[in-house]
Formats: structure tokens, C-alpha cells, sequence
């Protein structure tokens, strides 16, 4: 196995292989054999890991952990959807060790892929998405392209819907949208060279009192990857929202915003009613697989109920 | 790669590759093996340990990652320096076989630590202790106990250094990490084993070169693992060949340096279209070698294509045609009779040992063979391997002390005994075969799927007219589903009862704690359910009516007490988006012991009181039921009876399945300790020269005093007996004289009893089912030692609520390879899925059984999913009848009571 232990990222740009840091998502993919390029340990790289934020943002290192980031007290307090992703997914021993960069970084979580027998395009193999016209009961809803499974990062969309921005080495700064891309690309979970590092995360100033939910749906209480996830941020003023983002996440090979619930809800006062109706929009531009159409209606349920979140209605 | 570590307060040089991981240095290179590999995907957390005071999963941490940390891992908190949290989970029995429990006990001390920081002794709540555990999972089902040992050692309950009473009697070892499994041993020149599998559903296998295999340097051998008649592979997954050489990567470079040459068929993985006309035919031949999905004998059958129709169906229908000619007409004439008609549709179950299927063969000369195996049946898989490889009887060797989980998948003479013993002979060195997890899901058994095509006629007045049920297993490539004996055993009323197997191109079934039981039932009880709700017949009266014996009467009794039941609305009567309701289930089961099974006791000065049989303890606890019963006949402490089992030397016991274990062991054991007791006082009476010695409180009373046992051990000779055999149970019972035969079986003419009620909460917005708190009723005479009694049902209560509400299989159609091969996709029940149960036993209705005690393993499983799906019905007015009530499979049919109109 080539191995590249590399302590500055010029080092790192130069190597072969696959990025390293904490190696959650990697590790299992060395062993179970479908990751073959080699390793490229990027851990020694010394300053990555800082959290600092200030009254214009926020700035998260890459090698942040997802613990790190829903422990943090100022980020609990200004980007509560992002601390709350942070605190939901995965497990704790997960969370613990996995960093900021892994997260937005990792592979497809599709069975089609993981399976070292299995042919996928994302494994390099050259076939169609094995899972569109295969097993797809935890595929897409949304179909964006050729690749019918849900992207994995919750944080990804966390950020998305903060708009934050991406410092990226041997590129510079990218949106979390162009990090993902348009999910066309079947090779791809993002849009990184093989050769570009993300090193930070940069976070606009935080909106003050922003009323904010994460919610996710499963078929367990815990440690399970979401059928739907949503990520709610609501700005009020008085009575009246004055900005919202919905971003949803799951559902499509990338994350994405949902524009028209979005506008539904601006200049309106967030009753029952209201995100009743705007949570109806959500399924616009649907598009079910075989085996997903369950999803639709859970999309709706699943905006609603991180609206309701948001704004602290409880049952 | 050399990386330095501090480990338990050790500073640690380690040399390894860079694609290590932490579990692999720590189990591997450093035999620190408390810390267990299970799942390897950073799901179930066996392999928990504390990096710089955080718990980390080591699967997914690069072994380089180490470097430089503090790590801690179960070997630090020892026998002699115990946390808190180990003594909680030692008095609260949080754990069963013991394999997730390192793990376990390592997340709790880091939650134990940081909470005692922030809130001091404060008890903290469920839902806490359910996120911080969340990240393990455990398949015994030992969750009601580890909350209850968290909280308490969170509160303060186990702070002082006393051992605590404990009722598992290998509990120590288990929460410190030293009991070994058959994955833990390791001798010297040991190599490491792995079987190639089909790459291909169905094909004919033409040619096998192992040419290209053996030439690598480090491979050892290289056998060939199928051993189908016809050279035919039937599943993607089944064993074609084995190799054996010095590591994993070598072997991996060996397999794929096979060369086989398939000749390609076509296959069916899906289940209705296997029933097909026309379908591709797992057995085309005409003698089909179809291996058994059940612990019985396989009757002779009829097949049409992949469809089996064992003869036995005849036999169990009872006034078939009078069912028959009831369900007719009540389909003729709906107005004056209640027609129950419905296709139940319950899943495969993977049996998911944390353990996986694992074998360690030593040959020590060309004709003496020892086996480490993770199995039931130690004592029988020796006779097996006898036979088998026609080894003499004083060479043959089957180790099994612990065993990490079974559920029945670990019996008989297994694909991984085969290999590791023949890749051991050729290589002439040791061979360790573990499943991978992938393996283990793929192929080592399941319950079968069933549908079940259930038609039942009840008069307005609640008499069963007539019940017909065409069962359809799906058995893989196995056959022998079994539904009908347990819709037959049940209840009144005539019956017309059909299994059938149907084959596919897929793992074959193997029998699953209460094999066809949860399936049966959940048809059964549901249907019952809903003939109450119809006729305006209260759920238990009906029962009542319908009884055939009086197993079940203080189990309704109890159930009529309960507040939440007493006090229960109507069906559907409740409005908003959450929903709650209750439910109400029964069972029966076999009651069934070995009558060959013998105990052995022996008192020495240097080991005190050792008992032993053959028997195994895969967190059921037999050890327990043993030292126990031993104990309390001697008037013992239990800490002073140790008992040996899992091993094949020991006098014969049962083999751990089928609900007979406690059955045959308790009365054996009480026997041996009454012999010895009076062995003891004759030693006492000739060897000291007391007068007028007699057993009293513990010991040997006499005419000048007293001697207790532990006294006694010291000041006579080595003492041993072995009891008789179990044998029947009295004189007049015929059936239990008979000779068993190899698999040790027999039957207690009458079947033990079971109820659950359960509550639930729906979520009508999401299609989630909540269960809120579920209570058991348990008839199957004397409890043992109950605080494992509860546990065996607790257990029972969450691998079913993960049957009825999670757990199912998922293939690709176009190569029918398993996809849900990893416990992310293969969902059992979390701690935060686990309900506070609460449990009830008759204990009066088995006094005429040898010892008075009957089993209960299988028993408890029984009544889950359908108390589970009308407590739903109840809360919703909707009837599930296909599982598992995934949020996909229920949302379509409660949203529009969610009030959510969009």
C-alpha cells in the first residue's frame, strides 16, 4: 500500500493517494478493499484543528471534530442548526474522531459502492448507477443525475444552508454549493481535485436570534443515516419572518435548498397554516425512484416538522 | 510502521502496516483482546476504547493514530481495580453473552466520568443515558439492565470498593474483558483462514485451479469448500474454496488467485416470483440435497419448481376439511359469520451474532484434533467431527467457554469447523476462520421470511368456525419452514394447516430462537385480535374461550390487573398527530428437555466446588443455573460453586437450543448436589470420624459441631459424583424413556405460555411507531434464578421489536447479492429503541415436570409482533399485516389521521 505521510500541505498536494485525518470514512474502505490509491496521512499537518469565532463569522478548521463543533458553546449560540447537526449524527465514538474536512469529504454511504463485488462508477468501474435500475429503497426522491443515492453529509448541508464558504488548498474559496456541485458528475461525491485539501471553514456573521432546527427521519432513534434530514433557519422580526432558509438533505445526491418554501414563509407571520402551506411545497420537483416514492410525503413531514422546531412548537 | 503509544498507563512501541487499524494493533499485536471487533464499521462500538478519556471506535481509527495518545482499554479496570460502572453492570446484569460488553462498559465509564464533572450523583434520565450509548448496540438485548446499571452507578450506587451479589456467575469476566471467545484464541503458529465465496447466484462449477493461490509465499493451503453433490453454487456468498496463510492480506492475495470456472445459470432472489411458473429452479435435479432450516428431521416432501410440500401438512391439520368448509362459507356469507382474511407478511430475520461464526482447528498429530468453536453444541459437534474426519473419541477436542451470541445459527458441523480443520490438516499448523460481518449476514442463516395466507371463520359469539393457513417460508436454499405445529398446538376450533418451503437463490435459513414462532403468532394473535374487535368480544375473554389448557389462566389474570389495560378506550379513539395505544398478545411453546443430560460435581481442597457438563452458555445462562442450583441444595453462597461448561470432555449435556437447557440441567444439578451432600457427610463420617454427621446449613453438622463446607474441602479427600441422567419425568411418563437419538430431544406433554401487552406511540406525521412500555407474562413453571429469567426476556422483547419494526434483508435483483451486509443497513434495536419492560411469572403449572421447571428462551418471543401490530390497530384503527412497520410501510396508512392536510 503506497503511503505518503505528509506534514505541510504542499507535501500533501504532492503525494498520491487519499487523503487521511481522522480516516473514519477511509479506514473502512481499506479494508474492505475498494479504496486502492493509496494513503496520503495528512494528520501531522499542524494547525488545522482551530475554532475561532468573531463577531463578523466564524472560521472552523478542517480538522475540527464533529464533537468539537456541537460542544462549542459561541457556535451553539450563534449557529444552532449547524452545533445541532453537529451533536445528531452519527454515534458519539464516531463524533469524536471524525473532523469538519472527513465529513464533507466522505464517500457515498450506497450499498452498491461499499460492496467490494459490486460494480460502481464511483469505484472507477465503467457502468451506469447500479442502483437506479437495482435496489434503490434508500435512493433519491430528487433526481439530480446519473447517481441515485443520498449524499452523506449532514454537516454539508448544516453549512449550506449557513452559507458558508470553503478554503480550499490549490483553489481558494468555494461556496458549500460548488463543493457539492450539481450531482451530474457519476464519479464524484464533490468536486475536489484529487489534489485539493479543504483547510477551513469560513462562516458569514451570525444572524442574531435566528430561530434554527435540525431534524432528521429515521426508522430508529439513533445512529442511523436519515431517510430525510432538514435544516431549518428562521429570521423574525416581531412576529414576521423576515428570512428563511430550508435546506434539505437525503433526498438528492447533493444537498440542497428548498427556494420556494424559502419564499413561502418570507413576510409572513409563521402560523400553522402558513408553514403548513409552505412545508406542501417542499415536494415540488419531486422525481421518485422505483422504490422511493415513501420519500415524497416524508419530505413534507420532515419540513414541517423542522419548521415546528425552529419555532419551538412542541407537541 | 513503528508507532509509540501510551496504553493503560504503559508506554507502547508497535510495528504496523499504514492501513492498520487500532482494533487490529490492540487485539492483534498487543493480545489485548477485550477490546472486540464486530461489526468494522464503527456501528455497534465492541470495540470501544478511550483515546485522550474519549471513547473511539478502534475499527475505524488508523492504528498510526495511536501515536502519541493516552489510551485506555477494558484490560486497565481489572478484577482488582473496578470501576463503578463494571459493579453496576455486574449487579443489574447489563449484559448477556458478554461481546458487546467491553464496549459497553468503556462508553459508560467515559459517560459515567464526564456527567459525574458536570451534575455529581444526579440520576440521569433515559434519554440521556440513550444518547451517550448510542453508538452501541447490543444483540442479546441487555439493554433494561444497562440503563438501570448506568443510572445507578451514575447515582452513587456503586462508589464504595465492595463486590456486589450478582446472579450471572461469568459476569466478571465478561465486564472485564477476560472471558475468551473462540475469536480471541490464539496459539502459536497460528494462521489465519478465509473462505472464497460465489460470485454468482447460480452456476455450475466447472474447473477449480488453486495453482496461481498456492504458489504466493505465506499461503499454506488452499482447500476446496463445496460440497454440493452436483458441483453447483446456489448463492452469491456460498463457500467454494478456503485458504489458510501467515495474515489476512496474504490469504486476500490468495483468493483472488483462485481461478474458477463457472458455467452461469439463471437464478430467482425474489419471493413471489420464485413461486412462479416458469421461475428459474434453485434444485432443478431430481434428488435435491437441500440442507435443513430446522432443528428436526426434514419429512419427505413433494416439490413443484422451487415450492415444497412436506407430507407432514396432513398431519397437522386438525378437522381440515371442517375449517375448510368453515372459511368457505364464511367467504360465501360475510353478514352472518366474521371472515379474517389476510396475507401476513413477516421478514427474514439475520440472526447478527456479535460473535461472528468463527472456528480455531489444532491438529496436534495426524489423528488427534482439538476445535475451538464458537458454537451450541460443544458436546455434539465433537461427535460430528468423529464422524466426519473418523477421529476416536479420546481425540476429539470442542472448546466453546464463551460464546458470543447464537440464536441458533451456531449448531451442528458448520462451513468454518470444515475449514479451519482441513486448511489445519494440509497446512499442518493451526488455523483461526473468523466471518466477516458481510459473511456472517450473507451466510450464516436466518429466519425465513414468511408469508402466510390466513383465513380464519368466527361465529358472532366468538367460536372459532375454522382457521386455514397456507404458510409460505422462504428457506433460501435450505427447506423445512415450520409455521403449521404452532398454529395446530394452539387454541381450539378446527384447523386446516399448510407449510411450504420455497426456495431461492439466496443463504439458506437456519433455525432462529423460536424458530416459526414470531411468524406463526404475529398471524395468529393479530387475527385473534381482530375477531375480538369484531364480534365486541374483549381480547383476553376470547382467549379464555378459545384455550385448551389452563398454561396460560394466571397470565390473563395478571394481564386483567394491569391499570393500562383495565383502563383502555376504544380502538382509534384518540385524535391529533401522536396516537397512543395498547395491545395484547399470547404464545405457546414446546416444552423440552434431554434426557441423556448428566451433571458432574467435584469438591477438592485446591478448587473448592467445580460442577461440569456440556453444555453452553451463550448469555443465557447456564453457568448461572447450574452454580445455582448447586449452590442452594448445598445451602451454599453461590460464589463458592463454580461451573465449568463448553467443553466436550464434561460429562454430556444439552444441546443449547430448542428451550431445553435449564430443563435438563436444573433437575440433574440438584440431583448431583444431593449426591455429593451425602458423599461429603460419609467422607466427613469415615475420613474426620464425626458422630452423627448430617448435612446442615452449608456444611457437616455433627455431635461436637458444625464444619462449612469451604472448612470441610480442606480436611477430606477429593470427592466426585455425576448424576444420572435427566431421564423422564416419573414413571408413568413413556414419552420422555424413549431414546433420543443424537440430537437429545424430548417433549413435555404440555406446552408452556406466554402473553404480552404492550403500549405504543404512533406518530401519524411520520409513520413512526413508538413502543412505550411493554409487559410479559411468562408460564413455564419455576424460575431459576430470575434476575436472568428477566433478562432472557427482555432479550426476547427487543431482538422482536426489532423483528416487527426493523430488521430486513435487502438484495440487488440483478445479481442477488445481499446489500444490507453491514449493520448499517441491518437494523436492530438501539438502547434508545428499548422500552421499560416489565415481567410476570406463573410459576405453578409445571410441578409434574422433572424439576419444575420448563425454558422460556423461545417462549418470550413469541406474542411481541402482535401485541406490538394491535396496539397499533388500537392506537390508529389500522391493521398491520406485513412487517417490519418501517416509517415507509406505515405512513401511507395513518397520515391522513395526522390532521397535516396538505
Amino acid at each position: 500500500m503506497n503511503y505518503t505521510n505528509a506534514t505541510s500541505l504542499e507535501e500533501a498536494r504532492a503525494a498520491t493517494g487519499e487523503f487521511r485525518a481522522a480516516g473514519t470514512d477511509l479506514q473502512e474502505r481499506l479494508h474492505s478493499g475498494i479504496a486502492k490509491r493509496g494513503i496520503v496521512d495528512i494528520s501531522d499537518i499542524p494547525d488545522l484543528d482551530r475554532i475561532d469565532v468573531l463577531n463578523d463569522g466564524c472560521t472552523i478548521g478542517a480538522f475540527a471534530t464533529v464533537h468539537d463543533v456541537g460542544a462549542h458553546a459561541l457556535l451553539q449560540q450563534r449557529y444552532p442548526a449547524l452545533a445541532l447537526t453537529a451533536q445528531t449524527i452519527a454515534t458519539p465514538q464516531i463524533r469524536n474522531r471524525a473532523t469538519m474536512g472527513g465529513a464533507l469529504c466522505q464517500r457515498t454511504r450506497c450499498w452498491y459502492y461499499r460492496h467490494p463485488d459490486l460494480a460502481c462508477p464511483k469505484k472507477g468501474d465503467q457502468c451506469a448507477c447500479p442502483a437506479r435500475t437495482g435496489n434503490n429503497q434508500f435512493g433519491v426522491c430528487f433526481d439530480f443525475g446519473p447517481c441515485v443515492y443520498p449524499h452523506p453529509s449532514s454537516l454539508g448541508l448544516a453549512l449550506l444552508a449557513y452559507g458558508a464558504e470553503i478554503e480550499v488548498a490549490g483553489r481558494g474559496r468555494i461556496s458549500t454549493a460548488e463543493l457539492f456541485g450539481d450531482g451530474r458528475d457519476v464519479t464524484r461525491d464533490h468536486t475536489l481535485a484529487a489534489n485539493e485539501i479543504i483547510t477551513q471553514i469560513h462562516l458569514p456573521a451570525a444572524a442574531p436570534g435566528e430561530r434554527a432546527f435540525y431534524f432528521r427521519q429515521m426508522s430508529r432513534m439513533a445512529a442511523e443515516w436519515p431517510l430525510v434530514e432538514v435544516v431549518v433557519r428562521l429570521m423574525l422580526e416581531g412576529d414576521v419572518v423576515r428570512d428563511a432558509v430550508v435546506g434539505i438533505g437525503a433526498v438528492a445526491n447533493i444537498p440542497f435548498r428548498l427556494r420556494s418554501v424559502e419564499q413561502a414563509l418570507v413576510g409572513q407571520q409563521p402560523d400553522a397554516a402558513t408553514l403548513l402551506r409552505a412545508a406542501a411545497l417542499s415536494k415540488n420537483g419531486a422525481e421518485a425512484l422505483p422504490q422511493t416514492a415513501y420519500k415524497v410525503p416524508m419530505v413534507v413531514a420532515s419540513v414541517l416538522t423542522a419548521l415546528e422546531g425552529a419555532l419551538g412548537v412542541t407537541r | 510502521m513503528n508507532t509509540r503509544t501510551t496504553i493503560n498507563g504503559h508506554e507502547v512501541h508497535c510495528t504496523h502496516e499504514p492501513d492498520s487499524s487500532a482494533t487490529s494493533v490492540l487485539r492483534d499485536t498487543l493480545g489485548l483482546t477485550g477490546t472486540k471487533y464486530s461489526c468494522g464499521a464503527g456501528v455497534c462500538g465492541a470495540c470501544t476504547v478511550l483515546v485522550n478519556n474519549a471513547p473511539c471506535v478502534t475499527c475505524l481509527m488508523p492504528a498510526r493514530a495511536l501515536r502519541d495518545k493516552q489510551i485506555t482499554t477494558i484490560e486497565h479496570y481489572g478484577v482488582n481495580n473496578l470501576h463503578p460502572v463494571q459493579r453496576a453492570f455486574l449487579a443489574h446484569d447489563g449484559l448477556q453473552c458478554g461481546f458487546c460488553t467491553p464496549g459497553f462498559v468503556m462508553g459508560a465509564i467515559a459517560f459515567f466520568e464526564r456527567r459525574r464533572v458536570e451534575f455529581g450523583h444526579t440520576k440521569p434520565t433515559r434519554e440521556e443515558i440513550a444518547e451517550a450509548m448510542s453508538g452501541h448496540l447490543c444483540r442479546c438485548g441487555a439493554y433494561v439492565g444497562i440503563y438501570e446499571a448506568i443510572a445507578a452507578a451514575i447515582a452513587g450506587d456503586f462508589d464504595t470498593d465492595v463486590s456486589p451479589d450478582y446472579a450471572r456467575r461469568d459476569a466478571l469476566e465478561k465486564v472485564t474483558g477476560s472471558a475468551q471467545y473462540t475469536v480471541d484464541v490464539q496459539l502459536p503458529g497460528q494462521l489465519c483462514g478465509i473462505m472464497l465465496g460465489s460470485r454468482y447466484a447460480h452456476a455450475g462449477v466447472k474447473s477449480m485451479n488453486f495453482a496461481r493461490a498456492e504458489a504466493i509465499p505465506g499461503v499454506k493451503a488452499v482447500v476446496r469448500m463445496l460440497t454440493d453433490p452436483l458441483n453447483v453454487v446456489r448463492y452469491v456468498g456460498m463457500p467454494v474454496a478456503a485458504v489458510a496463510a501467515i495474515d489476512e492480506a496474504t490469504c486476500n492475495a490468495a483468493l483472488a488467485a483462485i481461478d474458477v470456472e463457472y458455467d452461469v445459470q439463471p437464478f430467482v432472489i425474489d419471493e413471489t416470483y420464485a413461486r412462479k411458473e416458469g421461475s428459474p429452479v434453485v434444485y432443478p435435479e431430481k434428488i435435491k440435497n437441500a440442507p435443513n432450516a430446522s432443528e428436526g428431521p426434514i419429512p419427505p416432501g413433494k416439490w413443484n419448481g422451487n415450492v415444497r410440500t412436506p407430507i407432514l401438512n396432513k398431519v397437522l391439520s386438525k378437522k381440515g376439511g371442517a375449517a375448510e368448509r368453515a372459511v368457505s362459507n364464511a367467504r360465501r356469507d360475510a353478514a352472518s359469520v366474521h371472515l379474517i382474511e389476510h396475507t401476513y407478511v413477516t421478514p427474514a430475520q439475520l440472526h447478527t451474532a456479535f460473535e461472528p461464526h468463527c472456528c480455531v482447528a489444532h491438529w496436534e498429530s495426524a489423528d488427534k484434533l482439538t476445535v475451538y468453536a464458537s458454537t451450541q453444541a460443544s458436546a455434539h459437534l465433537k461427535v460430528l467431527i468423529m464422524k466426519e474426519y473418523d477421529l476416536k473419541k479420546e481425540n476429539v477436542t470442542v472448546i466453546a467457554p464463551y460464546v458470543g451470541g447464537a440464536f441458533g445459527a451456531k449448531q451442528g458441523l458448520l462451513t468454518e469447523n470444515s475449514a479451519a480443520i482441513q486448511l489445519a490438516r494440509k497446512a499442518g499448523a493451526p488455523v483461526k476462520l473468523i466471518f466477516s460481518r458481510r459473511e456472517e449476514l450473507t451466510d450464516s442463516g436466518c429466519r425465513p421470511m414468511v408469508h402466510n395466507e390466513f383465513a380464519m371463520a368466527v361465529h358472532p359469539k366468538g367460536e372459532q368456525l375454522g382457521m386455514v393457513s397456507h404458510a409460505y417460508g422462504y428457506t433460501g436454499t435450505a427447506v423445512q419452514s415450520q409455521i403449521a405445529p404452532w398454529l395446530r398446538f394452539a387454541y381450539s376450533g378446527p384447523k386446516s394447516c399448510h407449510d411450504y418451503d420455497v426456495t431461492t437463490n439466496s443463504g439458506p435459513a437456519r433455525p432462529f430462537r423460536a424458530p416459526g414462532g414470531p411468524p406463526a403468532f404475529f398471524a395468529l394473535e393479530s387475527a385473534i385480535d381482530e375477531a375480538a374487535f369484531r364480534t365486541d368480544i374483549d381480547a383476553v375473554s376470547l382467549r379464555r374461550m378459545w384455550d385448551t389448557s389452563d398454561v396460560r389462566t394466571g397470565l390473563y389474570d395478571w394481564v386483567e390487573s394491569i391499570p393500562e389495560w383495565k383502563n383502555r378506550g376504544k380502538a382509534a379513539s384518540g385524535s391529533g398527530r401522536f396516537r397512543t395505544g395498547i395491545g395484547f398478545a399470547a404464545g405457546n411453546w414446546h416444552s423440552a428437555y434431554s434426557n441423556t443430560t448428566r451433571v458432574q460435581i467435584d469438591v477438592t481442597a485446591a478448587e473448592g466446588v467445580v460442577a461440569s457438563c456440556a453444555v453452553q452458555d451463550m448469555g443465557q445462562g447456564a453457568r448461572s443455573v447450574i452454580a445455582k442450583a448447586i449452590a442452594d441444595e448445598l445451602g451454599v453462597p453461590v460464589s463458592q460453586v463454580e461451573a465449568r461448561i463448553g467443553h466436550s470432555d464434561y460429562v454430556v449435556g444439552p444441546i443449547a437450543t430448542g428451550s431445553r437447557t435449564t430443563p435438563s440441567i436444573f433437575p440433574t444439578s440438584i440431583e448431583a448436589a444431593r449426591m455429593m451432600r451425602d458423599k461429603l457427610v460419609g467422607a466427613a463420617t469415615s475420613e474426620l470420624q464425626l458422630r452423627d454427621a448430617t448435612w446442615h446449613a452449608g456444611g457437616v453438622r455433627h455431635a461436637t459441631g458444625h464444619i462449612p463446607l469451604h472448612e470441610l474441602t480442606g480436611k477430606i479427600s477429593a470427592q466426585s459424583v455425576t448424576s444420572n441422567k435427566r431421564g423422564s419425568n416419573g414413571a408413568l411418563d413413556i414419552l420422555g424413556k424413549l431414546p433420543q437419538g443424537e440430537l437429545g430431544i424430548s417433549f413435555f406433554p404440555k406446552m408452556t405460555g406466554s402473553v404480552c401487552v404492550m403500549t405504543v406511540e404512533v406518530d401519524t406525521r411520520l409513520g413512526r411507531v413508538i413502543p412505550k412500555q411493554v409487559w410479559m407474562g411468562i408460564s413455564a413453571g419455576h424460575i431459576v434464578n430470575p434476575p436472568l429469567a428477566d433478562s432472557q426476556v427482555y432479550g426476547a422483547v427487543i431482538q422482536n421489536l426489532g423483528f416487527t419494526l426493523t430488521e430486513e434483508r435487502h438484495y440487488d435483483p440483478h445479481t442477488a447479492t445481499l446489500l444490507s451486509s453491514g449493520m448499517e443497513e441491518y437494523r436492530i434495536q438501539g438502547i434508545g429503541d428499548t422500552p421499560p419492560v416489565t415481567t410476570f411469572y406463573d410459576e405453578t403449572r409445571f410441578s409434574k415436570m422433572k424439576g419444575g421447571a420448563s425454558g422460556l428462551a423461545e417462549l418470550s418471543t413469541l406474542a411481541i409482533p402482535a401485541a406490538l401490530g394491535n396496539a397499533v390497530f388500537h392506537a390508529t384503527g389500522w391493521r398491520p399485516v406485513e412487517l417490519p412497520l418501517t416509517p415507509n410501510r406505515v405512513l401511507p396508512h395513518v397520515s391522513l389521521l395526522s390532521g397535516d392536510q396538505w
